[in-house]
């Protein structure tokens, strides 16, 4: 019974399994083919484009003419599509994809001088499958290049180092190839754009003239050179990898793996990390504006203007002087962590109380400090006044405005602070403290001598990364302040984001981000020098 | 069951796919804004069957901004989106708009129609970027109950700076006696259209003609005295508040005259859908008066107004323009009357709507629009970086204390080296 329910089941999730797979197919090709028919409708509005208003062609070049046999079936489809003009008319922008199987057509309008009114079209017939050549190429080129680096890495990591010179300049020439390759195959730029082919245009209603255009084809020789490459890089690596005199089949299956688990996090560095700050490197050496066309290469002109600018120096001092928050609340934090650090559910009910604001989104922290902070309805100076003191227009007073931005983020971090601090402690040994207690220490000294020297790292941590995230301030800023009174709350990322977004001087605020990566590169590099004593000192 | 999946199946199967045009079409208003141009949508949609209007309205303005402007470059723009008067020249210098001049006729839009002055804010020689939404002139509401409750007459249009002073004055109250003061005559507002028409007021200017220099302008007489009245308000005369520097309490101002607590506040037609209600139901009586002159000026006043614009580069030109013509229309400037969210740019339908004006402002709104010229914003592409120098200047006068002449000038420079860029 039980044997038979399990046969079931098995082939229940056999089924299940194909079908799911079969989906999971469809689903992906409709996705594919969809991709391609867009490639296809921006080839033909390329067409389009280059179409002078009595329908001759103008600049397409590298295309060849339509093979005579291949008329046929473009003024068939054209017919069809002189046929659908009504539908064509209405959904006037949209490109048509007509046609089954392999055979499929891509119609896209063609309008009058003023794009206004669709005079015509053009069809192109969409070899869509072709565009599986751009992700096999990827796909093949990344494998090569893979093999070739992780091929090095093994012989680098191989201690019998010795070998053969022949083998040393095919290693070089794997290498260079599979980058040659990569090259030549992103220069058929073609390749991929896949759907291409016949074409022809439909002027006026009821008359077609069939076109002697299209279509890019593939440029055969950059086609025959990224092969020959492919072909040289491949069979070199093969060498490579044959060749290889240090090469456990263990190492390369260990680095092979190894490359495999870093792939994605490296690609995805490179593209949203490193790409862009490689970018906007770029772009601070250019006047970038967001809108216009023209951005001139201006060389290092956009850093001397912020070296010159007394406003971003201005904005230095006040970001460099709200990062003292940071100390402050450190010892708020390390005096909560030890009140907090005993066992019982209030002090658990407490360290979540505390922790919140570091959950909150700094948005509704600032609306609602900007409530306490009023000069007149506010909490704060409610509260001063009861006591009988005078009110402090906290905001609106250059003097107080940063500092009170100061105590709002400190309020923020004081919760998470405390957290670290709070494993930091409890990473301490009792049979340390312990032993000090025995040896006549009294709480202070115990804490001098034991608890605050074994924390030091924790704090260190906590001081350098609080300011590196102090450097980064901007939410707060542009809710509470912007950047005011009199500009004493303007930090160096309020600045990125006005220069950037308001003013559209994407080069400038590029450039501003620079010096502000440069500076937390460097506080970076001291917490790790500083670290590495520290952990000199442990040992 | 199994039947039920049929049914899902066949329900499935029968979509239809019928191509169907999707328009986009952002803007940065409100909900309730948003809601005035259902009726143009709607109507431009049953003229155009299988055409589907898909609003994605940003409700943030400078987040809007971004989005258009990145949504534009990245060469995927809606097709019509919301065009303020401060964003014209850098479009229009970019070459990203469509001149719609040219289809003006074809899609019914009659641009002699328009008042000049608000068209010219969106055209660049014969070529019009974007069709006139509504306008506003900046104006001065009062409050008409503490001018009643003091016993003081209505302000009229062509004031005297001393008659505001004097005004402002009379308004400005301890009404419990601790020594604070409840009712504040007027605000001064840091945000530099509240207070560009004072300076045009007197005669001055913050750039010269051309827009490319502000010594000689900034620092001229006549501007450097519309600033010390400005600040005077706060520092001598202690008939405004002091301006609140943060962003959430700028709105403190509206709040404060909404509470019957300010006599005269310096805005445009936009406060009044907010106050809607309160203004029909009588809570609140308010009027409206042209800024006050000063001695050496005639009343003049910024006009600000947002317009429907198509990008250059959007694939459904015969549809959005036609789209931006719904929106613009006659048919939707008169629900947006209604619900007293700006002025026609129509003078014809203005005029139409007056005698059925009930809150009754909107005669009143009229008259400045005589006294109303371009802003700044509308003419040079910098105009923000300009911007963002101006209210820092009130900072400095109110809370460091210097003296208005001496920041103008230190301004002057600053800005001269910014439009010299």
């Amino acid at each position: 019974m039980s044997d038979r329910l399990v046969a079931g089941a098995r082939r229940a999730a056999t089924w299940a399994c194909l079908a799911w797979g079969a989906l999971s197919l469809v689903i992906v090709g409709r996705a594919w083919a969809r991709t391609e028919f867009a490639l296809a409708a921006r080839e033909a509005r390329e067409v389009v484009a280059a179409m002078t208003p009595d329908f001759r062609l103008t600049r397409l070049p590298m295309r060849r003419p339509v093979a005579e046999g291949r008329i046929g079936p473009v003024v068939r489809q054209m017919q069809l599509v002189i046929g659908r003009e009504a539908e064509l008319l209405r959904s006037a922008e949209q490109a048509l994809v007509t046609g089954r199987g392999w055979r499929r057509y891509v119609s896209v309008p063609r309008k009058d001088v003023d794009q206004w009114d669709v005079v015509g079209a053009v069809v192109l017939e969409a070899r869509w499958w072709r565009g599986l050549a751009w992700p096999l190429a990827v796909l093949v080129v990344g494998g090569l290049l893979a093999a070739a680096l992780a091929r090095r890495g093994i012989n680098r990591c191989a201690e019998d180092a010795a070998t053969a010179p022949w083998f040393r300049t095919a290693d070089a020439v794997a290498t260079m190839a599979v980058g040659l390759c990569g090259l030549a195959l992103l220069a058929t730029r073609h390749l991929g754009a896949a759907a291409t082919a016949l074409g022809g245009a439909t002027q006026g209603t009821g008359r077609f003239d069939p076109l002697t255009l299209p279509l890019p084809g593939i440029r055969p020789l950059v086609l025959l050179l990224a092969l020959v490459f492919l072909l040289a890089a491949a069979v070199v690596t093969a060498a490579g990898w044959a060749a290889s005199p240090a090469s456990p089949r263990s190492w390369r299956r260990a680095s092979v793996t190894a490359w495999g688990f870093l792939a994605p996090s490296a690609l995805h560095l490179a593209l949203f990390t490193l790409g862009p700050l490689l970018f906007t490197g770029y772009l601070s050496l250019h006047r970038w504006d967001l809108l216009a066309s023209d951005r001139p290469f201006i060389g290092l002109d956009n850093y001397r203007e912020l070296l010159g600018d007394p406003q971003f120096w201005n904005a230095l001092r006040n970001t460099a002087l709200y990062s003292l928050y940071v100390p402050v609340t450190m010892v708020g934090a390390l005096g909560t962590a030890m009140l907090l650090n005993r066992p019982g559910r209030t002090m658990r009910v407490l360290r979540a109380m505390v922790f919140l604001p570091t959950v909150v989104s700094y948005v509704a922290i600032a609306m609602v400090w900007q409530w306490i902070y009023h000069a007149d309805y506010g909490l704060l100076n409610h509260v001063l006044r009861s006591l009988g003191g005078t009110g402090v227009d906290w905001l609106g007073n250059p003097s107080t405005a940063l500092v009170a931005l100061m105590i709002v983020s400190a309020w923020v971090q004081l919760g998470y602070q405390m957290i670290v601090y709070l494993a930091g402690l409890q990473g301490i040994p009792a049979t340390v403290l312990e032993a000090a207690t025995l040896e006549g220490a009294g709480a202070w000294q115990r804490f001098l001598h034991v608890t605050w020297p074994l924390l030091r790292p924790v704090s260190l941590y906590l001081l350098v990364t609080g300011i590196i995230w102090s450097f980064q301030v901007f939410a707060l800023v542009y809710v509470m302040t912007e950047g005011g009174p009199a500009r004493a709350t303007d930090v160096l990322v309020y600045q990125i984001y006005q220069q950037a977004w308001e003013f559209r001087r994407m080069g400038y605020a590029s450039a501003l981000s620079w010096v502000l990566f440069a500076l937390l590169l460097g506080l970076t590099f001291t917490q790790w020098r500083l670290l590495n004593r520290q952990g000199d000192h442990a040992a | 069951m199994r039947g039920r999946l049929w049914l899902v199946l066949l329900a499935l199967g029968c979509t239809s796919d019928r191509p169907q045009t999707v328009l986009r079409l952002t803007s940065w208003q409100t909900p309730a804004e948003n809601a005035l141009d259902l009726p143009a949508i709607r109507a431009f949609e049953a003229a155009h069957p299988g055409v589907r209007v898909e609003s994605e309205p940003v409700s943030n303005q400078a987040e809007y901004r971004e989005k258009v402007i990145t949504s534009i470059v990245s060469g995927a723009p809606p097709d019509v989106f919301l065009l303020d008067n401060i964003d014209v020249p850098a479009f229009v210098e970019a070459g990203v708009l469509l001149d719609l001049r040219p289809f003006a006729a074809r899609v019914g839009i009659d641009l002699e129609a328009i008042y000049p002055g608000v068209l010219s804010i969106f055209a660049r020689d014969e070529a019009v970027f974007a069709f006139p939404k509504g306008f506003s002139p900046v104006v001065y509401y009062y409050n008409r109950a503490l001018f009643d409750a003091a016993g003081m007459a209505y302000p009229r249009d062509g004031w005297t700076w001393e008659e505001f002073v004097a005004t402002a004055r009379g308004l400005t109250r301890d009404l419990d006696g601790d020594g604070t003061i409840d009712q504040w005559g007027t605000a001064l507002m840091r945000p530099f259209y509240a207070w560009q028409a004072i300076i045009w007021s007197n005669g001055g200017d913050i750039l010269d003609s051309t827009g490319t220099r502000a010594s000689g302008s900034l620092d001229d007489p006549r501007t450097v005295a519309a600033l010390a009245f400005l600040t005077d308000l706060v520092t001598t005369h202690r008939v405004a508040p002091r301006p609140n520097a943060f962003r959430a309490v700028t709105g403190n101002e509206a709040r404060l005259f909404y509470s019957g607590r300010l006599a005269l506040l310096p805005s445009g037609h936009w406060l009044i859908p907010n106050i809607r209600a309160q203004l029909a139901n009588g809570r609140l009586r308010l009027g409206v008066v042209s800024v006050p002159r000063g001695p050496s000026g005639t009343v003049s006043t910024p006009l600000f107004a947002s317009a429907w614009a198509v990008p250059r580069n959007t694939t459904h030109r015969k549809l959005a323009v036609t789209l931006a013509a719904y929106l613009a229309g006659a048919d939707a400037q008169r629900s947006r009357l209604a619900a007293g969210l700006e002025l026609s740019v129509m003078p014809a339908v203005q005029a139409a709507w007056l005698p059925r004006d009930s809150l009754g402002l909107d005669a009143a709104f009229e008259r400045q629009v005589a006294t109303g010229r371009p802003p700044w914003g509308a003419r040079i592409a910098r105009f923000r970086e300009v911007e963002a120098q101006l209210p820092p200047m009130l900072d400095e006068v109110l809370i460091k204390g210097r003296s208005p002449a001496d920041v103008a000038r230190e301004t002057a420079i600053r800005l001269d080296r910014i439009l010299l860029r």
